[in-house]
């Protein structure tokens, strides 16, 4: 069975002195050769663990060339890796750890978390790194033995779901994406994801795939679209993939045209909404380029995509589909009355079924049975996301079902950011809005009701920040005396946006 | 005469600012609460955006030009660094 990091190990015998990874905020770059034998040590001490298949190891690793061989490491010695964010508050990924039965940690020696419970034996000191083992019991709940990752979604009950997808899952969506985008060893990608993010599964596996090289940037230069415009200059990169609200800024705050980036042969964008005034400006500023537009939840994995039309069109008010389903998925609509539609027409939920899909949630058996549903012998998954097919039985995004909104490209289940203002001593009641435009949040509202009058912003920022991370946060808070409600004692969230 | 030139606009400089953060960035504070040491980003008063739209009015109204990896937190803060930055900017260019 073809694994997930297969073509990786072997682009280290066919291109042993090619550069796999450029990390430039540190100059430090690593060839396939040294990548694989940095991997292979790891993955030793790993194994002498003598984990079962598909036992979960937690990434506690700033991105860097570091975090990519302990994520080869752990799938060479068919464990799953779980990327944690290291920017996210403690009791979050605390919360992560535990829910995942991790059974260890890695994490730079001399760095290690603090919200290890108990002191944990460092049991091997590899390369700079530590990995510590977790004492677990047997786990309650099984899961696929050739799972790959685990990557957390927010979730409508106020915790983060981990979503399981398997080494043959992920490669389905890996393998279309390096052929269709022809990946090869000329080509340069930029690394703009987070690893917990699941863009990053293109930019390191089908980039490491095929031979090209990766340039790693951090959390805070994926902020800095000027220094995204010197690094695409300075590694000549060719292809791109992020998201809308990212690529939007670098006509104008990029200064991209102070910069060559004539080399760049692919942008490719996914996540969110692309506004078509905003996507006209990049297409004039990168022209070079051929844009594609990639959809699909973490649950589905890249499940759809569109070819944006290089010219014509020019009159196209409305944002481009999200397309149509790829080799390796189906796409079906749910509709009003309950039925499934294979033959994508008119308007309805999005299903989605096919090899991509996820294993379910990590030991959260009645969350995944609530979004799968059986028809015609296949399990779809409800993707919440409303739909409608145009005449050439194009997809176009139609808004979400529930209060579930998109920032950034991620997921923000607003119940999740309520839970956590909950917790705060002096917040009586709570509610979160978002205001939208284009489809993409503009704003997220919280209105509360205190005991003790304003609370000054930066005071509930700091409290959200410590549980929740940075996308999560509300713009602004906004104190009522009273929450309007509805007739049963709810909060009446129609009224509340009719504030907005 | 240049560096009584600086100092002059430094006076205004904060003043100026001070209102561009508030009416034009919008930044969540009353007048009162934003300080010259207000920790604008690592507090979370400033967003991403903000900042980059920040760094577009430095550059056009001061004369200034940022180089990539100067768009950072720590040049940004508060308006105190801010006015510093400007300030070694601008000396730096009278320099060259």
């Amino acid at each position: 069975m073809q694994k997930l990091h297969s073509e990786i190990l072997e682009q280290a015998d066919l291109n042993p002195d090619a550069v796999a990874l450029q990390l430039p905020a540190e100059s430090a770059y690593i060839t396939y050769r040294q990548l694989h034998t940095e991997a292979i040590q790891l993955c030793a001490s790993l194994e002498s663990l003598g984990f079962p298949t598909g036992s979960i190891i937690a990434i506690y690793l700033p991105k860097s060339v570091k975090a990519i061989v302990a994520i080869l490491a752990t799938l060479m010695a068919d464990l799953a890796y779980l990327p944690l964010d290291v920017d996210a508050p403690d009791q979050r990924n605390q919360y992560l750890l535990n829910q995942s039965q991790a059974s260890a940690l890695l994490s730079l020696a001399g760095s290690e978390p603090g919200f290890l419970q108990r002191k944990n034996p460092v049991v091997d000191s590899v390369a700079g790194l530590s990995l510590q083992q977790i004492p677990r019991h047997t786990p309650k709940n099984k899961w696929p033995d050739d799972l790959a990752y685990v990557l957390y979604t927010s979730g409508s009950t106020g915790f983060p779901k981990g979503v399981m997808i398997t080494h043959s899952g992920a490669w389905a969506f890996v393998d279309w994406a390096k052929k269709t985008f022809t990946l090869s060893p000329n080509d340069v990608l930029t690394s703009i994801a987070p690893l917990h993010f699941d863009l990053s599964v293109f930019d390191i596996f089908a980039g490491l795939s095929a031979g090209a090289s990766v340039v790693l940037l951090l959390p805070e230069e994926a902020k800095n679209p000027m220094l995204l415009s010197s690094y695409m200059e300075r590694y000549g990169v060719t292809t791109i993939y992020a998201t809308p609200t990212l690529l939007q800024l670098m006509p104008r705050f990029g200064k991209a045209d102070q910069y060559d980036h004539r080399k760049l042969r692919q942008v490719l964008f996914a996540g969110e909404v692309f506004p078509i005034p905003a996507l006209r400006a990049l297409q004039g500023t990168w022209a070079t380029a051929a844009f594609y537009n990639l959809y699909g939840p973490t649950e589905t994995n890249v499940c759809t995509w569109h070819p944006i039309p290089e010219s014509g069109e020019k009159e196209r008010q409305s944002p481009y589909p999200i397309g149509e389903a790829c080799p390796y998925a189906r796409c079906a609509l749910l509709k009003e009355d309950g039925s499934v539609v294979e033959q994508l027409k008119g308007r309805g939920e999005l299903l989605v079924a096919g090899d991509s899909l996820m294993a379910g949630y990590l030991s959260q058996p009645e969350q995944t049975q609530a979004v799968f549903i059986s028809h015609n012998g296949h399990k779809w998954y409800t993707t919440g996301d409303l739909v409608e097919a145009d005449e050439n039985g194009n997809l176009l995004y139609r808004g979400r079902r529930g209060r579930m909104v998109k920032r950034r490209g991620y997921r923000i289940e607003l119940g999740e950011i309520e839970n956590a203002l909950h917790q705060h001593e002096a917040i009586e009641q709570v509610a979160c809005l978002a205001k939208e435009e284009d489809q993409r949040v503009k704003f997220i509202f919280a209105y509360y009701m205190s005991t003790v009058g304003p609370i000054p912003h930066s005071e509930i920022s700091e409290f959200l920040a410590r549980r929740l991370p940075d996308y999560m946060l509300p713009d602004r808070y906004i104190l009522l005396k009273a929450l309007p409600q509805t007739s049963s004692q709810k909060i009446d969230y129609p009224a509340l946006k009719q504030m907005l | 005469m240049y560096l009584q030139q600086i100092i002059i606009d430094m006076e205004n400089f904060k003043e100026q600012l001070r209102s561009y953060l508030l009416e034009e960035l919008s930044l969540p504070l009353q007048p009162e609460e934003l300080q010259d040491d207000t920790m604008l980003v690592s507090d979370r008063i400033m967003d991403s955006i903000s900042s980059l739209m920040l760094v577009e009015y430095l550059e056009k109204n001061y004369d200034i030009s940022f180089e990539p990896h100067e768009v950072t937190a720590e040049n940004l803060d508060s308006i105190n660094i801010i006015e510093s930055f400007v300030n070694q900017k601008k000396a730096s260019a009278k320099a060259a």
